[in-house]
This record gives C-alpha cells, structure tokens and sequence, in this order.
C-alpha cells in the first residue's frame, strides 16, 4: 500500500488543481488515484483534460502552466476591478466639482448682495 | 469565515453577482484553469495553442458570465473550450497546406452516463447478462474495462499490462461502459417483454 499523500475530499465533482498536478506526478495516494481516475472516467471534462495534460512532459511544466494560467486571469481581474473602480469613482469626481462651483457662486452672490 | 475552496460554483457565481466583484469570478475562473487548459490541450496537440485558447475562454467567460444565468458553469465552460478547439481545427484545415484532422471524439457524442451506476452493474458480474455483455464488448474495452473496474488496476498498471496509451485506456474505457450499459438496457428490456 502506498504512503503518499492526500485524499480526494469527499462529494466533490472535481479535484483541486493540486490534486491533478500530483496525479501528473505519479505523487497521490492509491486511495485518491482510484478516485479519480473512476472520476475521469465518468466526467468528460475531466477525462478530455487529463488525455490533454497526459500529452505535457510532466507534472513540474503542468505546474508552470497552471501558475502562468492563473496569473493571467488575476491580472485581466485586476483590470476590470481597476476599470470598474474608475468608473464609479467618476461621477463622485464630478458631483465634488459641481458642488464646489455651486458653493463658489452662491459666496460670489452673498458677497456682491453684502456689498454697498 | 469560509475558505474560497468551501463555496461551490453556483455560490461563487451568486456572489459575483451580488457584489459585481470580479474577484469571485477570477475565484471561479481558477479552479478550471488547468483542466481548460487540458482539454484545449488534448484537441490542439500545442502547449502553446492550448494557452491562447484557454486564454480565449476565460475572456470570453469574463465578458459573458455576468450577462445571464449559468446554472451548471462546469459543463457550459467546457462546452465554450471545447467548440473554440473545435473551430480552430476547423479553421487550420481549411487552409490550403495543413494536415490537422479532428480528433476522434470531436462531438458530445459520448457519455451522457455521469448517471451509470458502473458499481452496482459490476457487483452483478455473476449474472450470466453482464458476462455475455461483456464477452460482446471489443477485445480491448472487455480488456480495459475488466482490468479497472473488477482487477481495480490503475491507469498507468492498465497501460503498462495492454502497452495502450493513456488515452486508448481512457476510450476503451468509456466505450466500453457505454456500450454495456447498451447492451444491458436492451437485455433487460427484451427480458420484460
């Protein structure tokens, strides 16, 4: 029986991308391998990703991509959080200068109004 | 406090919606990556074509998700990753000068048996049904299939036993299932009339 690590948590419909990696590696416990591979085997976008992932070197170039992967889309998140913060900060920006116009006039017009 | 791994794919969507923080859509996103990945992967045949292209879904998933109800994300992203690999192939051999055919199992023509209770069929292997099921199955399915699910070999025991490779396992595999669940449909059906 085999000593290695890590079993799949129960009544999940997909394994970690940890767990993949270490099925790449030849690195999961008998128990979590027999999981998934059964998983495979009856999911086909587990089955068609795995078939895909077999054809990559190892599991260290799926860890590679997997880490550039997972930077790209932080990075195309942080531009739309950056994009969605600009635009609601725009119309803050433009409702302060109207008031700050607003409160300009009106002391323009107690000032003229005081004056002799 | 949950843990990001704890919320499921309907949660993390209801959360992007009520808050419209695309972080938890970049949550969502993260956790299909490597399969996405894979599977542009198995229909491309290029590390680095599978990239653009998984790169071409998750835009895509960005600019849509937010738009209207998914209620299975799992199976609509694999869905949008599959038939962009499939409209690249389409596009690269219809230019003059490339070889690249479709694979194989380029349709959803396969397993719509997620609900196949494979256990339970097998734990009747005494019945004469399953085994004429079986002796009808291709050589290499009734191989595959036998070695995984009643000798309870790996993929990697089946592969070095059959010298198929991993996808050939795969496919006989699968094949092989539906064909028996097939056979034993029509069995049962026969045997109630």
């Amino acid at each position: 029986m085999s000593t290695k690590k890590h079993h799949l948590p129960p009544n999940k419909t997909l394994p970690d991308n940890t767990v993949v990696l270490e099925y790449l590696n030849n690195d999961l416990g008998d128990e979590a391998k027999r999981q998934l591979e059964e998983m495979l085997t009856d999911d086909e976008l587990l089955g068609d990703a795995m078939e895909g992932l077999k054809q990559l070197k190892d599991g260290h170039e799926a860890a590679i991509i997997s880490i550039q992967l997972n930077k790209m889309i932080q990075e195309k998140i942080k531009k739309r959080r950056k994009i969605r913060l600009t635009s609601i900060s725009f119309p803050l920006w433009i409702v302060l200068l109207i008031t700050t116009l607003l409160l300009l006039m009106l002391a323009g017009y107690v000032i003229i109004s005081k004056l002799p | 406090m949950h843990s990001i791994q704890t919320y499921t794919d309907v949660e993390l969507l209801q959360q992007y919606r009520k808050t419209a923080d695309s972080q938890w859509l970049g949550w969502l996103l993260e956790r299909y990556s490597l399969l996405v990945f894979g599977v542009c992967m198995k229909y491309l045949r290029n590390a680095t074509d599978a990239q653009d292209a998984t790169q071409h879904v998750f835009e895509k998933a960005l600019g849509e998700v937010g738009k209207y109800e998914i209620p299975f994300f799992k199976s609509w992203i694999y869905s949008v990753a599959k038939n962009h690999c499939l409209m690249q192939l389409r596009s690269r051999s219809s230019k003059p000068g490339t070889t690249d055919e479709l694979p194989e199992e380029t349709s959803a023509d396969l397993m719509t048996d997620q609900e196949l209770k494979m256990k339970e069929l097998l734990m009747e292997e005494q019945s004469l049904h399953l085994k004429a099921a079986l002796d009808s199955l291709s050589h290499e399915q009734k191989t595959c299939v036998q070695l995984f699910y009643l000798e309870k070999l790996s993929y990697n025991e089946i592969e070095t036993r059959t010298g198929f490779s991993f996808s050939q396992v795969k496919s006989h595999i699968q094949n092989g299932k539906r064909n028996l669940r097939i056979i034993l449909e029509k069995k049962i059906r026969e045997h109630v009339n």
